[in-house]
């Protein structure tokens, strides 16, 4: 009896000390998510306490009037790491300014659930993979800066529905293919596409195929 | 204990037992040898061998050479007392592999398996349910998936089951109210969907039952209300509804009950008061309503009391004065009214208290913070009025302290030291008195917020001591004197606001060691002097306000520096003059400027235009005059960005026209390092260009003169040396004289002129047409694409004017080999062109073969780029086709070479379908002018 009783606390220590912060709000969780993912040497993220009602009072995180996380400003951070799915939560967020730091891995395809986003800012990092078609979803983007990445692959023709994108940055990256001509690409100057050694130029609809070289 | 004693005892015995081992672990059905192999083929199936496994060797034993996480025990059979493995314990040892690759069948004595805390992968091995022996089963924090198999109901011993924290799906199987041996049960955040089935009610001897953090769904079953000897309920973080069943409110021994993050509803049933042993009871995040009941109070036990984000409402009970144990007390995001209760002060343990987002009212208790184990007091969003309690202003165990948004009232001068506090959040309120010395002593504040109260009195240098600082906020107070200088070390500084106050003397040079700041708002004081030159060098800032203050001079070059900037960048309503600096530009990511209500000069700088993400200008109020900067914000200008200044002049709707002397744009050259690759699509869409361009020129339509005096609307030039002006060119052409002429087009008449300095330029006189609205956007964009191209062969556009009464293109005509200009020189054009394409090389020896008819002598191999891959035979003969028909257009005479319209038809047809109408149609054009 006593050993049953002695398995059964040691199962509930195991069982407590694994369940996750009960006080907590999906944003929040979101965020710190990310803080886990991160490896952050200047302490940035160091206020992200995920028992807090809501990510408000975080530093680098701005709310609205109704504590809805609407920036995210890690910009020039230093930080390292993914940045992984759980961003694609923060369904609230207007500018993602993650750019001058240290990022790896791909751009999460989840980032188009964003649908307020106005601006996506991941520059200068070491982010590799495709641009993920999901971005085309980001109906309220104005802004997309991805340029100084690693990123592969062509730039997927669906933004030429993006009818707010109003500068768009892919340069010095490996991108392939060609560029759309189409909706807010008519007016991008050709220095947003540049240093993509295998990029080949812009679109030429039905004369070569839209990936041509990839 | 017994079981240690044996496991003790058996060690002992397996090393008099060593050489006894293998032959007994033949007899009875015991093999130890296949054991032992199971477990070390299993550890060569893990992905990199555990150092935690280093004990399981080959030629050892784990009953007797202390395998790390084995034991053995003796196994009755018959009169044989054989040594078989009955336990596998290695929680947290860092394997990974399939936990599959174990074969369990081997192992029938188990009693014991704890592997949580692995990188186990697969599902749940059915053999395991097939253990006779087993009791204990730990499979939790691993990256298991798959369905719970139901045959974990069917198990003779089992009484300890721990799967949470993995991957699993699918439902939880009813048959595990079968086995009616569990006293846990752990089925915690994994992704479980379907409801809690009913039969977990049969559970007898049910200790502990979490099931949270899954997507289950349903009610919460009655029947749980039979699990007499529960202790722990973990149902949170799922999609239950409705109500709280009353037997569960009856549960005479329940500790711990969780229910956050459902969709229950109702109001809390009043017979929970029953849960007398509850410690932990969480209801938060949920939709009950209607107010607390006062029999909450009599769970005198409680630790944790949340019932935060539902709709509650009413006054806080004033039973809850007896709960004397609580430390945590979660009552934020409700609609609760009225004061707390006057006996709400004593809780002598009390740790963290959350009554945000209320409407609660009155004076916060005087003795909140009595047993000095205070760390956290969130109140803001509340009506709540009154000082200050005494009891908090000493309360050296705080760490948050959050009044925000309140009616409080009292003096703050003599508050603290708070030696722990980490953030402190006063804004909001009536609070006054003056920032003492004292704050300055909490080293640890990382967050300080006061702003919107009456703080009077001056910002203390000694702030500069809170070296842990990132956010400060006193805006909108009375505060006086100078913004200290010191407040530049504060090296985690990331957000400053000091606005709205009436701070005066100049802003600190020493601000631009604020490596990390992020906002700065400064705006609406009295600051006089410069700005410094030094704020260049706060390279993070996002948002930077220093408008209406008195601030004086230039502004700084440095300024565009700040390539961060986004937000805003707002100087506004100050005494700045002198020329705005170019290097504006610079800041790309800035999306609003405001530059009005000073007194700036000169006109705004071109680079202007070259903001891309600039959404709204304001250069209002100004002494600025000549034209508004090319770009696209240009084209969707309101005019009020530029009212009242001393001669801006444009083309938009309030704002006068420009003059008619043409002004020199500084427009740099940008050289584009898009590198054309030999491609044929890159170049024809060049072509297309042009074309295209030349179209919409044909199809302007003419605004009516209705002015005799206002004969010249708009010119604009670019990329010149400044010295090309349209009266030089009329002049020299003698207004256009027939003399002159070199050559002419469908579209067009072309002129030579003859400059000063002997440079002599082709201009091309656009015919005036009657059909179509010019679409202005269109032509500008297209010209500013033909100022950018640069090719051997195609003609170097050097500026243009748009004027009702002509339109000209300005091209170097250096390039021309003959002085004659007919369309057939664009047809030799398109030769060149179409022929470099191919060959990725300027074609210079082919163009004299060509006239020789020779080149059906070249092999079309060798000619094509050597860096691209050969092409298909379709390829090929596309590829042919094109080559004949390039060597066509560079006939010497001009009379030989095709016209457009054919070879227009002749590489029409190899067209694929999907060519959008438009291209098509210009593409048609193009036969026409060339």
């Amino acid at each position: 009896m006593a050993a049953r009783v002695l398995a059964a606390l040691l199962a509930l220590a195991l069982a407590v000390s694994t369940a996750p912060a009960r006080a907590s709000n999906d944003e929040g969780d979101a965020l710190y998510a990310l803080r886990q993912r991160l490896s952050d040497p200047n302490g940035v993220l160091q206020s992200w306490d995920p028992t807090l009602v809501n990510p408000c009072t975080w530093f680098h995180v701005t709310c609205d009037q109704a504590s809805r996380v609407v920036r995210l400003d890690l910009g020039n951070s230093n930080v390292s790491g993914s940045i992984g799915p759980e961003l694609g939560r923060l369904v609230n967020l207007r500018y993602l300014e993650l750019y001058r730091n240290n990022l790896d891995g791909e751009i999460p395809k989840e980032l188009g659930n964003l649908k307020n986003l106005i601006s996506l800012d991941l520059y200068a990092n070491k982010l590799t993979g495709g641009i993920p078609k999901s971005l085309s979803k980001l109906d309220s983007l104005r802004f997309m800066r991805l340029n100084n990445n690693k990123l592969t692959g062509s730039i997927p023709r669906e933004f030429a529905k993006l009818s707010n994108l109003k500068v768009i940055d892919l340069s010095n990256n490996d991108l392939c293919g060609t560029i759309p001509v189409d909706g807010p690409f008519s007016t991008f100057p050709l220095r947003s596409f540049e240093n993509n050694s295998r990029l080949n130029g812009p679109e030429l609809q039905g004369l070569v195929p839209y990936d041509f070289g990839c | 204990m017994a079981m240690i004693e044996l496991i003790i005892l058996v060690l002992l015995r397996s090393c008099l037992l060593f050489l006894h081992a293998d032959a007994a672990g033949h007899h009875g059905g015991v093999n130890l040898g296949s054991q032992i192999a199971a477990l070390l083929q299993w550890k060569s199936a893990l992905r990199n061998s555990s150092p935690a496994l280093d004990s399981w060797q080959q030629g050892t034993s784990p009953c007797s050479s202390n395998w790390t996480g084995v034991a053995c025990a003796a196994v009755h059979r018959g009169r044989r007392v054989p040594l078989a493995v009955t336990k596998i314990s290695l929680p947290n040892a860092g394997l990974d592999g399939y936990l599959g690759e174990l074969n369990f069948s081997t192992l029938p004595f188990l009693t014991h398996i704890d592997l949580s805390s692995n990188n186990l992968r697969g599902v749940i091995p059915l053999a395991i349910t097939s253990l006779p022996e087993l009791s204990y089963l730990d499979l939790g924090a691993n990256l298991l998936h798959g369905n719970i198999p139901s045959e974990l109901g069917n198990m003779a011993r089992l009484s300890q089951l721990g799967l949470c924290c993995n991957n699993l799906t699918g439902r939880i199987p009813a048959s595990l109210g079968n086995q009616t041996t569990l006293v846990t049960l752990s089925t915690g955040q994994n992704l479980l969907t379907g409801p809690i089935p009913e039969e977990l009610g049969n559970l007898p001897d049910l200790e502990f039952l979490d099931l949270g953090d899954n997507f289950l769904s349903g009610q919460i079953p009655k029947s749980l209300g039979n699990l007499t000897k529960l202790n722990l309920l973990h149902l949170f973080s799922n999609n239950l509804s409705r109500f709280i069943p009353h037997g569960i409110c009856l549960l005479p021994n329940l500790s711990d009950l969780d229910l956050y993050s459902n969709l229950l509803s109702g109001p809390i049933p009043p017979s929970m008061g029953n849960l007398t042993t509850l410690n932990h009871l969480s209801l938060g995040k949920n939709q009950f309503v209607e107010s607390i009941p006062a029999e909450i109070g009599a769970l005198v036990h409680l630790h944790t009391l949340s019932l935060s984000q539902n709709e509650i409402s009413g006054s806080i009970p004033a039973t809850f004065a007896n709960l004397t144990s609580i430390r945590f007390l979660y009552l934020h995001l409700n609609k609760l009214s009225g004061p707390l209760p006057r006996e709400f002060a004593n809780f002598t343990y009390l740790t963290n208290i959350d009554l945000t987002n209320n409407s609660l009212s009155g004076e916060l208790p005087s003795n909140i913070c009595k047993g000095g184990n205070l760390q956290r007091i969130a109140v803001s969003n509340n009506m709540f009025t009154g000082p200050i309690p005494r009891s908090l202003e000493t309360c050296r165990s705080l760490k948050f302290l959050f009044l925000s948004s309140n009616k409080m009232t009292g003096d703050i001068s003599s508050f603290g030291p708070y030696p722990r506090l980490i953030k402190a959040k006063l804004d909001r309120n009536n609070f006054s008195g003056y920032l003492s010395k004292t704050w300055a002593s909490n080293i640890n504040l990382t967050f300080f917020a006061m702003e919107e109260n009456m703080i009077a009195g001056s910002l203390p240098p000694e702030f500069s001591n809170l070296e842990k600082l990132e956010v400060l906020t006193v805006h909108a107070n009375n505060l006086i004197g100078s913004i200290p200088k010191e407040l530049s070390n504060l090296a985690n500084l990331y957000l400053l606001n000091l606005s709205h106050n009436k701070l005066s003397g100049t802003i600190p040079p020493e601000f631009g060691q604020l490596k990390n700041l992020q906002y700065l708002d400064i705006s609406a004081n009295k600051l006089s002097g410069p700005i410094p030159q030094e704020l260049g060098s706060c390279t993070m800032l996002i948002s930077l306000r220093i408008n209406n203050n008195n601030l004086s001079g230039p502004l700084p070059t440095t300024i565009g520096s700040l390539g961060g900037l986004q937000i805003v960048l707002d100087v506004s309503s100050n005494k700045l003059m002198g020329n705005l600096p170019a290097e504006l530009g610079n800041l790309v990511m800035l999306e609003v400027l405001n530059l009005s209500h000073n007194q700036f000069s000169g006109s705004i700088p071109s680079s202007i235009g070259s903001m891309a993400s600039l959404s709204t200008l304001d250069v209002s109020y100004n002494n600025l005059e000549g034209p508004l900067p090319i770009g696209h914000l240009f084209h969707n200008a309101s005019a009020k960005w530029f009212l009242h200044n001393k001669g801006l002049c444009g083309n938009i709707s309030g704002l006068p026209t420009c003059s008619s002397t043409p002004i020199k744009e500084n427009h740099k050259a940008r050289i584009h390092h898009m590198v054309l690759v030999a491609f044929i699509p890159v170049c024809i869409v060049i072509i297309l260009s042009i074309v295209v361009l030349v179209m919409i020129l044909c199809e302007r339509k003419r605004p009516q003169i209705t002015t005799v005096t206002d004969t010249r609307d708009v010119l604009s030039v670019w990329n010149f040396d400044g010295k090309l002006v349209f009266e030089d060119i009329t002049r020299v052409t003698e207004n256009f004289s027939d003399r002159y002429i070199i050559g002419s087009g469908g579209y067009g008449t072309v002129y030579k002129a003859q400059l000063e300095g002997g440079r002599s330029v082709a201009v091309k006189k656009l015919h005036p047409t009657e059909e179509g609205i010019h679409d202005e956007k269109r032509f500008l964009s297209e010209i500013e694409v033909l100022t950018k191209i640069r090719h051997r062969s195609i003609v170097k556009l050097y500026g243009f004017c748009s004027h009702p009464s002509c339109q000209l293109l300005y091209f170097d005509a250096e390039l021309s080999y003959t002085s004659v200009v007919t369309t057939k020189c664009d047809v030799y054009s398109f030769g060149v062109v179409a022929l470099e394409i191919v060959m990725g090389r300027y074609p210079r020896e082919l163009q004299s073969i060509a006239s020789m008819e020779q080149h059906h002598e070249i092999a079309i191999e060798d000619m094509l780029d050597q860096r691209l891959s050969s092409p298909t035979m379709v390829e090929k003969k596309e590829i042919s086709l094109l080559v004949e028909v390039a060597f066509a257009c560079l006939q010497t005479s001009p009379q030989f070479r095709p016209e457009m319209q054919d070879v227009y038809q002749k590489l029409a047809p190899h067209k694929r379908p999907s060519v959008s109408p438009s291209h098509a149609a210009h593409t048609r054009e193009e036969t026409i002018d060339g």
